[in-house]
């Protein structure tokens, strides 16, 4: 009786336990990282590639190739796992599991934030090493993604050696080609089914941490609505569905620099932006005003016109 | 007419990594492994195009004037490739592996790399190389048999010069 009774006392909370690896991740400002990256999706056949991963606090991410392109998935901002714990939410203990053969913390988060793309994450906790071995999140728009994480001499800084990132691709239907492919014959066999998700694996060699990261990276925060750029005192949001980029001019520069702004613009942005439509600009001008928004003026673009 | 297609867009346009849009699958194709892939297949588009010259100049032993042969070998270049294209399961087995347009298109095969098994590709390979060695071979049968039928067409005729 005494030894469960000692195990249940010696539990953290999940949101004590989800602090300190926060608090871990936060050591870390900014990286720089060299790996390699491995894609697996059924209708891609695409080679290795040597690519550099920049991150920048507090949830910026990009992954660049310097010798030539490369195919990253939309939701890759998520490989960052200060992405997945960013924002207010509620933690729920879900238990215990199992991920990479040892016995792990299931912890869950729901968003606090109904308008926010995450819907529901659940995370797989190394409570020993206070690292995620594993995080699956749900959103609203992209499906379901999986984040594996292995550890290696980086694990100080919460940093993996090693993700695997998978996603849905069952849906995606390719473009009907303009020309006739060669029938080789071994066509004709049938394809294998899949089972409809795609993978990308990212091994890392070396991190170069909180050493600064180049000015001549543009660094993004994510795909469709979230900030495109920053000119001047100008912020650039891209508008999903409608092609169209608001132009945002805050009047005090300071306070663009605060996320909280920002993030509401954002989020109005994308609850107004939907669709296309001129009463939607109206509802805009009118929410953002609300919001008492510091804004000096707001244009809106043709994706086209503006050159970036 | 190769090197002018390929070297004027590189000049035009530079130089980078090649996608190919297949029917069931995307290819990326890095940019250090396409120019002898673009050799390859450029040897073998002439060798295709020979094919047709070939057809051409067997038709014209048959006929009196240039014009004639020059429309009845694009007709029945076009209509052999609407043939070889048909997705019709009887036509696979039966028609399309005798039709020499069929084989023409094997030059696309240099730019079809193979697999690792994993969603990779392997650089420097080929996925099908057998495949294309026999289409080269069928070419080079159609060859040999339209210039040897127009010779010998030729040597039969009582004016040859």
């Amino acid at each position: 009786m005494v030894l469960p009774l000692a195990s249940i006392l010696h539990a953290q909370p999940a949101s004590e336990l989800l602090q300190k690896i926060r608090a871990r991740l936060d050591q870390v400002n900014d990286y720089q990282a060299t790996g390699i990256m491995r894609t697996n999706v059924s209708f891609l056949k695409e080679p290795e590639a040597t690519v550099t991963v920049y991150f920048k606090k507090p949830d910026k991410l990009k992954i660049r190739n310097d010798k030539g392109i490369s195919f990253v998935p939309k939701g890759a901002v998520t490989i960052s796992l200060n992405n997945l714990l960013k924002g207010s939410y509620t933690v729920l203990d879900a238990g215990t599991d199992t991920a990479q053969g040892q016995k792990v913390r299931l912890i869950k988060l729901l968003p606090q934030d109904e308008n926010a793309d995450m819907v529901l994450s659940t995370f797989w906790v190394d409570a020993s090493r206070l690292v995620i071995l594993r995080a699956r999140t749900t959103t609203r728009d992209n499906g379901t993604y999986e984040v594996d994480m292995t550890y290696g001499k980086y694990i100080a800084y919460a940093l993996p050696d090693k993700v695997l990132f998978t996603f849905n691709v069952r849906n995606y239907k390719l473009p009907k080609g303009i020309t006739f492919d060669y029938d080789d014959g071994s066509q004709k066999k049938k394809q294998p089914a899949g089972d409809g998700r795609g993978r990308v694996e990212l091994t890392y060699s070396s991190y170069v941490i909180n050493k600064g990261v180049p000015d001549s990276v543009e660094l993004q925060f994510g795909a469709g609505g979230d900030l495109l750029s920053k000119i001047g005192i100008h912020y650039l949001f891209p508008c999903p569905d409608i092609g169209e980029i608001v132009q945002i001019q805050l009047v005090d520069r300071n306070v663009g620099q605060t996320g909280n702004v920002v993030d509401a613009i954002r989020k109005i942005i994308m609850r107004y932006l939907c669709q296309p439509g001129c009463s939607r600009r109206i509802d805009l001008f009118s929410a953002m005003q609300q919001v008492g928004c510091p804004y000096q003026s707001l244009s809106f673009f043709d994706r086209q016109d503006l050159l970036l | 007419m190769a090197l002018l297609a390929l070297f004027l867009s590189m000049w035009i346009f530079g130089t980078n990594d090649l996608i190919i849009a297949r029917d069931t699958v995307i290819e990326h194709i890095r940019q250090t492994d396409v120019m002898w892939r673009y050799i390859a297949a450029f040897g073998y588009a002439m060798v295709a195009l020979s094919t047709v010259a070939a057809l051409a100049f067997l038709l014209s032993v048959f006929a009196e004037n240039s014009i004639g042969p020059i429309v009845a070998t694009i007709s029945i270049v076009v209509v052999l490739t609407i043939l070889s294209e048909m997705r019709i399961p009887f036509y696979d087995n039966t028609v399309k592996p005798w039709l020499f347009t069929s084989h023409m298109l094997a030059w696309k095969g240099f730019f079809y790399s193979r697999s690792d098994g994993q969603g990779g590709t392997l650089p420097g390979s080929i996925e099908n190389l057998p495949s294309i060695l026999r289409s080269l071979s069928v070419l080079l049968a159609y060859i040999a048999a339209f210039v040897s039928v127009a010779i010998w067409v030729f040597r039969k005729k009582d004016i040859l010069s």
